[in-house]
């Protein structure tokens, strides 16, 4: 099977947070049903409730799809087997409009994931301007909301070189918004946590916002390469979802293939390695990371959303 | 800039309160990174340097 086959043509150069190609405005079009039916207009934080319930049910409906495109693969081997036909790893014509279908949805979850994070930076912002104004211009004359904003601009800058690392040998729409959404991860797990009653309403730090751009996107681009870009669609779920389920130990399997990729691509192998060994430090950050994005319902989580 | 000048201007900023960790890692990733990628560092490094450096020096006027 080709790479990234049954994965939308997407421009990946194009992929930016409100540019999503067949994106959904979820937030906009509720406003809108609500408006049509006469409702009253949803606030910020209804809009939130409201994502979180569609997400979740997008998320059954990809865990079904997932698990009846497999089982039907893998019928389809037995037969080959005991029929002793030529096996391959293409998708049978059967089941074509389940993964389209599917596609479709993960699509539509990743906008929504990101339109989430935006409404939840949206909330904060709204939070902060009512705030006492003389009390926020003193912050921000203090010397650690100058280190928190120079943090913040470093973890985008580090997105990019993950993402400017990836992209160009990387087409699956999927894997470059999982990269582009690194960043705001952790505010979408912490929106939905606060929804629940199960996080309070704190703000992810710049530190914190840098080391878990560290250890999602080179863990990504990591276990990328270990697969050698041999992956299907269905293929590069798995290792999303491997990459968040596990990312605490992600700084000794990061290190590992880096070590395998020192004549391949040296350059690479190389910052694996330091952003390793910086991650190797951070192993309690990466623990609240694995534990945060577990309670979140925009984890591909195979046995569900909440542990 | 130089590797030699980037450790420079990171050693200002850990006498200033920076994080150890995150900045020795950009100082060993810096080689790797492209042209572009080392001066949206330097510049970030720079502004945050010279903004903590006034906020230093606005408190030392002040208690003389």
């Amino acid at each position: 099977m080709r790479k990234n086959e049954g994965a939308p043509n997407l421009d990946s150069t194009k992929l930016k947070t409100g540019e999503l190609p067949g994106a959904v405005n979820v937030a906009e079009k509720l406003e809108t049903e609500s408006q049509k039916t006469g409702g009253p207009k949803l606030s910020p934080e209804e809009q939130l409730i409201s994502m979180r319930r569609e997400a979740e049910t997008k998320q059954q409906e990809i865990t079904r799809l997932t698990e009846s495109i497999e089982g039907t693969k893998t019928e389809l081997k037995e037969i080959q087997e005991k029929r002793g036909l030529p096996q391959t790893d293409e998708d049978p014509p059967s089941i074509t409009s389940s993964r389209n279908r599917l596609n479709k949805l993960q699509e539509e979850q990743a906008t929504m994931a990101i339109r989430m994070s935006e409404l939840h930076q949206s909330l904060n912002t709204e939070r902060q301007t009512g705030e006492n104004s003389q009390g926020v211009r003193e912050n921000q004359e203090q010397p650690e909301a100058v280190m928190e904003k120079a943090r913040i601009g470093r973890a985008d800058l580090l997105k990019n070189v993950i993402f400017s690392r990836t992209k160009d040998f990387v087409t699956s729409p999927l894997f470059l918004k999982a990269l582009n959404y690194i960043p705001v991860i952790a505010d979408v797990g912490l929106a939905s946590g606060a929804i629940l009653g199960r996080e309070g309403r704190r703000k992810v730090g710049g530190g914190e916002r840098l080391c878990y751009t560290a250890a999602l996107g080179m863990a990504l681009l990591s276990y990328f390469h270990a697969y050698e870009g041999n992956l299907t669609a269905a293929g590069i779920d798995t290792v999303i979802i491997t990459a968040i389920m596990t990312i605490d130990t992600a700084p000794v399997a990061i290190k590992k293939i880096a070590e395998s990729l020192e004549q391949k691509s040296p350059k690479i192998a190389h910052m694996m390695n330091a952003v390793g060994d910086y991650l190797l430090k951070k192993r309690e950050q990466l623990v609240n990371l694995k534990d945060l994005l577990r309670k979140s319902p925009m984890v591909l989580s195979p046995e569900g959303n909440t542990p | 800039m130089k590797q030699e000048e980037l450790n420079e201007l990171i050693n200002k900023l850990l006498s200033l309160g920076e994080n150890r960790d995150e900045l020795e890692l950009w100082s060993k990733i810096f080689q790797d990174l492209g042209p572009s990628e080392q001066v949206s560092l330097i510049t970030n490094l720079e502004n945050e340097l010279q903004q903590l450096e006034h906020f230093k020096k606005t408190k030392t006027e002040n208690k003389s």
